[in-house]
């Protein structure tokens, strides 16, 4: 017999019993719907997160870190408990004897970001280029005006600093000499019209490095309100300050205070002599251009997943090679290295591989691959959890197929009786219900998948509406994907599922005996 | 595959015996030897239970002798494995029951089409020649009816129009008239030997009704408890 009779049989039978086909076809529905909806959910949310960090080159990045030097292994006399107690806080103190130690100890193994590293890790086989992040304190002026900012280095290609962008242009290479000013800058200068932004690109600013001493309004408020107060202390008044804090520990032993008020004390000005006392840097000043101006990030997408957040808020941004120019004229800068270097990889699928090498040079790294895999592993949970649902319906389904196609072996006795004496094989009546089953299962698998496809739109939609606007979701994506493999595999596995539930009822129905079927009433 | 020089079919000591009842085997057909030549046309007649259906059956490859032997031109049928006896079934027997057995889904002509469906005729020839049949035995206007929109009579012709569709070399029909009036019993045999004759097939009827066996045969063989008592030609 022919497929195409086969069909033509089976349709034929489904008709002849419409209520019993559209129960079975719609388990089948259930079954595919769900099973193709967590596949194209897991798919489709994965690709869009891909795709998101591949759009801003994300996924070749790696990010070296400064090893902190957390040493885990705590010696054992370390964490001695002394004196009798419960076996719980025992264990409670045993736990913070750990914990202090852990921090005790942090720092003595601790490895900078350095100029050595920006060596080493440049030679490692697959990194196509690197450099460090860098942030800085300025005083900036402009004519005669003058504030202190906040700097912070891009990358070129930095999206969202160029979304930002409001006039201008964003950096070209990684050492764009020029500057991007934030609006808020410009305001504080006196460009106030939307338009005036525009008629700051090209002016000069000069930019005064600030050296730790300057900075001493975050660790001597005293300083630092009296230069508010616009009664700013003289140099020699200045020193004559300085010098009075370094004495400050010797003064405190001649305090009638308690044992424990002079502690404190010493404490909180030992803290501050090591700042104040520190030797100024020769002033350095920088004239730079403005090519940019970047309006104030928008408050759903402030420090959003990934980004760049020194950038978020910094009054002039740098190209990651002219910050790290300047920071290095630091005087400090060998002592405290830099925040983070970014290494880019050649390729995406060297990127584990040079991390490798990175944390085998002594450095911590961070990269978006291992993000990405965890994520990954998540969505293959969830789809997995899902699919076994899916799954369950389906075989649940299969139950339906079975039942129905042994109805309609029954109900078909004579039918078969009837083909066998026309002179059907046995296998053309096992194939007439294989096709049949089949036929259920093909019909319920394309209407399920149909509707998992129509649910695209509404699904998205529904995504987007409770998905917060910082997450590590691109909300301009589709977060349903149906590949090729899919759209064929589903229905196959969904047909085989089918056939294998007609399996048992076809053979029977082959193996009926044509006189006994004949004379079946 | 079945030999093309045929030359009529031959029961040498076939015997058919069921499960046993009340300890006893039931036999059906006792060591039955005969022969039926090629466009002969042969009445069996018998009661009930006698073995007459059971003889048909074997004839028709539906069911395997107990022992014993069937001979199809040069070939044994009853060796044959199951789908060799299909393609036996489909290419030398057409059948026809006393009940028609007509699937009651299907029109006629596609009734009819069931033998060239399960050749694997393709549906255009299939459909021509589904229909020359139908309008051979005059149902040339109830192509596109179902059997619950056909009187008895009309079954029992589109029943024929199928045994036929195929030329087979043997026809088999069981009782072909039991559920007709005389009139149209009559009709119907007239019409059955009237294609089988055109044929050359050799026909086989099984009846209990003398007249009908008189009217459709031209040899005659009485079977009673699976034994031939009697076998003569009118």
């Amino acid at each position: 017999m022919r497929g195409v009779d086969l069909i033509e049989f089976a349709i034929e039978s489904m008709r002849k019993h419409p209520s019993r086909s559209i129960l079975s076809v719609s388990g089948v529905v259930a079954g595919t719907f769900a099973l193709s909806l967590s596949i194209a959910i897991g798919l489709g949310i994965e690709r869009a997160v891909v795709e998101k960090f591949r759009r801003d080159d994300m996924l070749r990045k790696i990010m070296v870190r400064p090893n902190f030097g957390y040493d885990e292994n705590t010696p054992a006399d370390a964490t001695i408990v002394e004196g009798g107690m419960s076996d719980a806080k025992r264990n409670r103190i045993r736990k913070a004897l750990k914990r202090n130690y852990r921090n005790e100890n942090m720092l003595k193994n601790y490895i900078i970001l350095d100029r050595q590293c920006l060596k080493d890790v440049a030679k490692i086989t697959g990194v196509r280029s690197i450099y460090p992040h860098t942030i800085g304190r300025f005083r900036a002026h402009l004519g005669e005006t003058e504030f202190d900012v906040d700097s912070a280095s891009v990358a070129p290609g930095d999206r969202e600093i160029k979304e930002r962008l409001l006039a201008g242009k964003a950096f070209d290479s990684l050492d764009d000499p020029d500057i991007v000013v934030h609006e808020f800058l410009l305001y504080r200068w006196g460009f106030r019209g939307d338009d005036d932004v525009k008629k700051a690109i090209g002016a000069k600013v000069a930019l005064h490095s600030k050296t730790k001493r300057d900075d001493h309004k975050y660790l001597f408020p005293l300083l630092d309100e009296l230069k508010r107060k616009g009664t700013p202390l003289g140099a020699f008044e200045e020193a004559t300050m300085i010098s009075l804090v370094s004495r400050l520990p010797a003064m405190i032993q001649e305090l009638k205070i308690s044992p424990a008020e002079r502690s404190l004390l010493t404490l909180m000005i030992e803290r501050f002599i090591p700042l104040v006392k520190q030797k100024a840097a020769p002033d350095r000043t920088v004239v730079v251009t403005i090519k940019g101006v970047v309006r104030e990030s928008d408050e759903d997408t402030r420090y959003a997943w990934a980004s760049n957040s020194m950038a978020t808020d910094a009054d002039v941004l740098f190209s990651v090679g002219k910050s790290a120019e300047l920071h290095l004229q630091h005087e400090d800068a060998d002592r405290y290295g830099f925040m983070d270097v970014v290494a880019i990889a050649d390729r995406e699928e060297d990127v584990e591989t040079i991390e490798k090498e990175v944390e085998k040079l002594g450095y911590g790294t961070y990269s978006l691959v291992k993000i990405i895999k965890e994520l990954r592993t998540t969505i293959i949970l969830i789809a997995i959890g899902i699919g076994l649902i899916a799954i369950g319906m389906l075989l649940v389904a299969c139950i339906g197929i079975a039942n129905t196609m042994i109805m309609s072996v029954l109900q078909r006795t004579r039918e078969i009786g009837i083909l066998k004496a026309v002179g059907a094989r046995d296998r053309d009546v096992r194939r007439l219900f294989l096709f049949e089953g089949g036929t259920i299962g093909f019909i319920g698998a394309a209407i399920g998948l149909s509707l998992s496809l129509l649910a695209e739109a509404p699904g998205n939609a529904i995504i987007r509406m409770v998905t917060p606007k910082k997450s590590v979701l691109p909300l301009d994506a589709t977060f349903f994907a149906y590949p090729a493999w899919m759209l064929l595999g589903v229905p196959a596995l969904v047909t085989t599922i089918a056939l294998v539930a007609a399996y048992i009822p076809a053979l029977r129905a082959s193996r009926m005996d044509p006189v006994q079927s004949l004379r079946y009433e | 595959m079945i030999d093309s020089s045929f030359s009529g079919v031959r029961l040498i000591e076939v015997e058919k015996t069921y499960g046993e009842i009340d300890s006893e085997r039931v036999v059906a057909l006792d060591r039955v030897s005969v022969s039926f030549r090629e466009g002969e046309r042969t009445a069996i007649e018998g009661k009930s239970g006698s073995g007459k259906s059971t003889l048909l059956n074997l004839l028709g490859g539906l069911d395997r002798p107990t022992s014993g032997r069937i001979e199809v031109g040069d070939r044994a049928i009853d060796r044959l494995k199951p789908d060799e006896l299909a393609r036996y079934r489909l290419e030398k027997i057409g059948m026809i029951f006393q009940s028609y057995n007509l699937i009651p889904s299907r029109t006629a002509v596609q009734n009819v089409e069931l033998p060239l469906i399960v050749a694997g005729v393709c549906k255009n020839d299939r459909r021509e020649r589904a229909v020359k049949a139908l309008e051979k035995v005059g149902l040339g206007k109830r192509l596109n009816h179902r059997p619950d929109q056909l009187s008895g009579g009309e079954s029992q012709r589109v029943a024929i129009a199928r045994a036929l569709i195929n030329a087979p070399r043997v026809v088999l029909a069981d009782e072909p008239t039991g559920n007709l009036d005389s009139a149209t019993a009559r009709a119907v045999v007239d019409m059955l030997v009237e294609q089988v004759a055109a044929s050359r097939a050799c026909l086989i009827v099984v009846t209990h009704d003398r007249d009908l066996a008189r009217r459709s045969a031209e040899r005659l063989i009485r079977i009673e408890d699976g034994s031939i008592v009697e076998d003569y030609y009118i």
